[in-house]
């Protein structure tokens, strides 16, 4: 490459992109051209000082910052997060089991306890039938009555004692 | 950051799950020695030191999780990044709006940036120089596309060599490349727009 054709933007690209290290023909090329063009190196230069001024700035303002941050209590919850989740996980799912089998059982205790209640019911219905119908029949007994029960005392208030009055001598 | 804040809490589980010999065993060490690079290429890459310190806990915790799969095939600088990009990944994703929003609110103070100039000369002037350059490039990384921006500042500050962020991301090398022209086309020609305004 002649001094006289100075490099592209992609050729000076070329050259800040490649590690120091990097070797190729073109790249060989170019920087023999840079070291002989001082308005190419220039241009480097330009775009190069920049970039290297923005990583030590960014280095030093985010080393600055980490060191001004307590790490040691926020780092714990961080690292048992897992660990909780895993439990909670892990307790969900014993739930999950557990309602998974209580959940036939409590079918299957169910159906066989209708029957139960069914029989329980049939078998405590006569005896209810049997109340009700004595209840009734004791409240047909008070109303055919001439006499409520409570105001028996009341028919007859002189009833025993008649003949013991027309025994009883006046004296006026 | 206080290693010994995760480590313990990791290493019961170490005993259990880690059959073959990993370089992770080393939690302490790994962390150590990768932390402050995490860190940085996350806070560069949010622009949040919060959201980056939450991520890069959250990236040697993934690391640790499945250090099984660590075959030594890259490097454990590469495979943290790998690691750090999908964590940046999912949370713009899931925030995307919140996250673009919050960056675009963001602007970045020269004054503040100026803090962290490297200053070999005490001349103010070249300071704020450098400080307004610096600027310039942290305005053009927000204009950049995620991915634009992710290939930049693999290259560009955490210094990767080309087959590391192919590696990194699985971009293939010509995409990366014509990614970095165009990264770099942006910020020579702002540049140049920044240096003929201060003539």
């Amino acid at each position: 490459m002649s001094l006289q054709n100075h490099l592209t933007h992609h050729q000076l690209s070329e050259v800040l992109i490649a590690s120091s290290q990097e070797t190729s023909p073109e790249l060989n090329l170019f920087r023999e051209h840079l070291r002989g063009c001082p308005a190419c190196a220039d241009k480097l230069v330009s775009l190069r000082t920049p970039l290297a001024l923005f990583r030590d700035t960014t280095t030093a303002w985010a080393n600055q910052i980490s060191a001004s941050h307590s790490w040691a209590p926020m780092t714990l919850p961080a690292a048992t997060r897992p660990t909780y989740s895993r439990n909670l996980a892990g307790w969900m799912l014993a739930a999950a089991l557990l309602l998974a089998a209580a959940i036939p059982i409590a079918l299957h205790d169910h159906q066989s306890a209708t029957p139960a209640h069914t029989a329980t019911a049939a078998t405590s219905q006569p005896s209810t039938l049997i109340g009700d119908e004595a209840l009734l029949e004791e409240v047909d007994q008070t109303l055919s009555s001439p006499i409520p029960s409570p105001m028996q005392p009341l028919a007859d208030p002189t009833a025993g004692r008649s003949s013991q009055i027309d025994s009883t001598p006046r004296k006026n | 950051m206080s290693t010994k804040a995760l480590a313990p809490d990791l290493l019961p589980e170490a005993s259990q799950a880690a059959v073959f010999p990993t370089p992770f065993d080393n939690l302490a060490a790994v962390i150590e020695t990768h932390r402050p690079r995490v860190f940085r290429f996350l806070f560069v890459s949010l622009r949040d030191s919060d959201l980056a310190e939450t991520l890069t806990q959250e990236t040697f915790l993934r690391a640790w999780n499945s250090r099984s799969s660590f075959r030594g095939d890259c490097s454990i600088a590469t495979w943290l990044t790998r690691i750090a990009l999908n964590l940046i990944r999912d949370h713009t994703r899931t925030h995307r709006f919140r996250f673009w929003r919050r960056v675009n609110v963001q602007a970045i103070d020269p004054s503040e940036i100026a803090a962290f100039v490297p200053h070999p000369g005490s001349l103010a002037d070249s300071r704020l120089i450098a400080a307004e350059q610096v600027t310039l490039i942290w305005q053009i990384i927000a204009t950049l596309s995620p991915r634009q921006r992710t290939i930049f500042l693999l290259r560009f500050v955490e210094e990767m060599e080309l087959t590391e962020i192919v590696s990194t991301t699985g971009i293939p090398l010509s995409t990366v490349k014509s990614h970095l022209y165009r990264a770099l086309a942006h910020i020579r020609a702002r540049h140049a727009e920044l240096t003929r305004k201060a003539l």
